[in-house]
């Protein structure tokens, strides 16, 4: 056996194949962009029919706004506006309704909060129960936007960060204009506060060889974070050729894959962030959804079944945990621009 | 039947990624990767659907291809690998090494070519190979990547895939 002995077995691939390879790819270009306009058609009419359900379900707990019920009535009925409200099953109140604006749009700001409606006292020209009424169920208040960013790395420190085992930052670990870092196996770091619904943000760097990883909703329940928090994984994939694919950058480590094409290597700034909202999780790499999964459905509990956490039920299961940083795993890591945000 | 030796990387350092040859590349790139999967894999049927996978992968994810992080057929490798991967790893957990050894004595037909018969033979003994020499080779003699592609893909040194691949073939031989 030599090297021209080995360079004879290869052969060409069939013409039939290759031919019908061909035609499938060029069948594929052909129909996506039609499949691309009925898929952004499909979703636009998903979209407006579950705002529909979700104004409606609004409506019918909260009562219609006069404004809207004036508008029906008028399409619908001769009778005069004021008989049409007091009469209509959607009891906005006794008093007498009018057209005249809301508050805040006579007063040119921002539309009133949600629930704002029943709540508000009785004013002039405004439309509100009676004391005799009782006044209209309401819902909690909605949820806002997203809460303001926290910034985990300042200039020459990591305020918001600690060791798993020692208070403040760890041996091996130095935040030095606003690059936190570390070279070699460290202790590992987790947030001061816990979280539970939140857009965590960072840039990350890492070492040839290297190996790291982020964790949410971690809790000390056992010795090691990654036995609680699932982890977004950090890694040289060019060092790591052959690993399961669940477990390269961008994979929930151990539990699902990026998708097959995703290679990160080291030495270069990649972007990342995790979305938690209840038991949905999304990651993204530089701009691009690689993952998107939920904490407690039957595939997950499948798949954590099947993997190398199995015997730590409580893997995924905290609906509030901590976010943490892996070092005692090899290679250097840089992190920059770690901010968060927590969810309403 | 000689293959094409063309280097794609080469010809289009000029040419931004929307405005890629595809017809061309598929043309050069189809008989490597058909090897390469072949080499890893041992059988042409499965080699085929891994490098339909390979292709259409590629083909969906078109646009988020970035020139200036890598050439063409260093992307389309790295798909390559990690639909190999994927296969390999579920494989395993099917087939035995021995049930491998036992279809490759028991199961070639006298009409078989010669070659395929050889493949299959040079299958079972690269599987006692480690992960990383059998990539190697797969790279090497069947996609007929040269030793600085290789060690592009690979993350390792040039001289270091040369060193791997000549104790792999010895391996090879001794045991052939």
């Amino acid at each position: 056996m030599n090297d021209d002995f080995l360079h004879h077995l290869r052969k060409a691939p069939r013409p039939a194949f290759a031919a019908r390879l061909r035609a499938q790819l060029q069948q594929q270009s052909r129909i996506q962009p039609h499949r691309r306009a009925a898929s952004r058609v499909r979703t636009f009419i998903v979209l407006l029919s579950l705002g529909g359900a979700a104004f409606a379900v609004t409506m019918a707990i909260r009562g219609v706004p006069a404004p809207i019920l004036q508008l029906v009535h008028h399409a619908v009925s001769p009778v005069a506006p004021e008989r049409a409200i007091a009469s209509s099953p959607f009891r906005i109140g006794s008093q007498q309704a009018s057209l005249a604006p809301a508050p805040s749009e006579q007063e040119g700001t921002s539309a009133a909060p949600l629930g704002v409606l029943a709540s508000t006292p009785a004013q002039s020209g405004s439309i509100a129960p009676s004391a005799a009424e009782p006044a209209l169920p309401t819902l909690p208040p909605e949820p806002g936007p997203p809460g303001p960013w926290q910034y985990f790395l300042r200039r020459d420190s990591a305020p918001l960060l600690r060791g798993w085992t020692h208070p403040g930052l760890p041996v091996g670990w130095q935040v030095q204009h606003g690059v936190l870092s570390k070279n070699g196996m460290v202790e590992n770091l987790e947030s001061t506060r816990k979280y539970r619904d939140f857009e965590l943000q960072l840039e990350w760097n890492i070492g040839r060889g290297g190996d790291s990883g982020i964790f949410y909703r971690a809790t000390h329940e056992y010795a090691q974070i990654y036995w609680t928090g699932p982890e977004y994984q950090l890694l040289d994939d060019y060092a790591n050729v052959g690993i399961p694919r669940t477990e390269v950058a961008g994979s929930v480590f151990g539990v699902y894959a990026p998708p097959p094409e995703l290679e990160t290597p080291c030495c270069s700034w990649n972007s990342t962030r995790i979305i938690v909202r209840g038991n949905n999780v999304e990651y993204w790499l530089n701009g691009r959804q690689i993952v998107g999964y939920m904490l407690g459905s039957v595939e997950w509990v499948i798949r954590v079944r099947d993997s190398k956490f199995a015997p730590y039920p409580d893997y995924g299961r905290a609906p509030v945990g901590l976010i943490g940083l892996q070092g005692n795993n090899k290679g250097s890591l840089e992190i920059r621009n770690m901010r968060i945000r927590e969810l309403p | 039947m000689s293959l094409p030796q063309a280097t794609p990387d080469r010809r289009m350092a000029w040419v931004s990624a929307k405005e890629l040859d595809w017809d061309g590349l598929y043309s050069d790139q189809l008989p490597r990767i058909y090897n390469y999967f072949r080499f890893r894999v041992g059988t042409d049927s499965d080699a085929e659907d891994l490098t339909a996978r390979t292709f259409e992968s590629a083909w969906r994810a078109r646009e988020r291809y970035r020139q200036d992080l890598a050439g063409f057929s260093t992307w389309l490798f790295t798909i390559a690998h990690n639909v190999a991967v994927d296969f390999l790893r579920s494989r395993r957990s099917q087939v035995s090494l021995d049930a491998l050894e036992e279809l490759a004595a028991d199961g070639t037909p006298e009409e078989d070519a010669a070659r395929d018969s050889d493949l299959r033979r040079l299958s079972v003994l690269a599987a006692r190979l480690s992960e990383r020499e059998q990539e190697l080779i797969a790279l090497k003699y069947g996609a007929e990547l040269d030793n600085r592609r290789i060690s592009t893909l690979m993350r390792l040194s040039e001289s270091n895939v040369g060193t791997i691949l000549h104790r792999a073939v010895q391996t090879l031989r001794s045991q052939w």
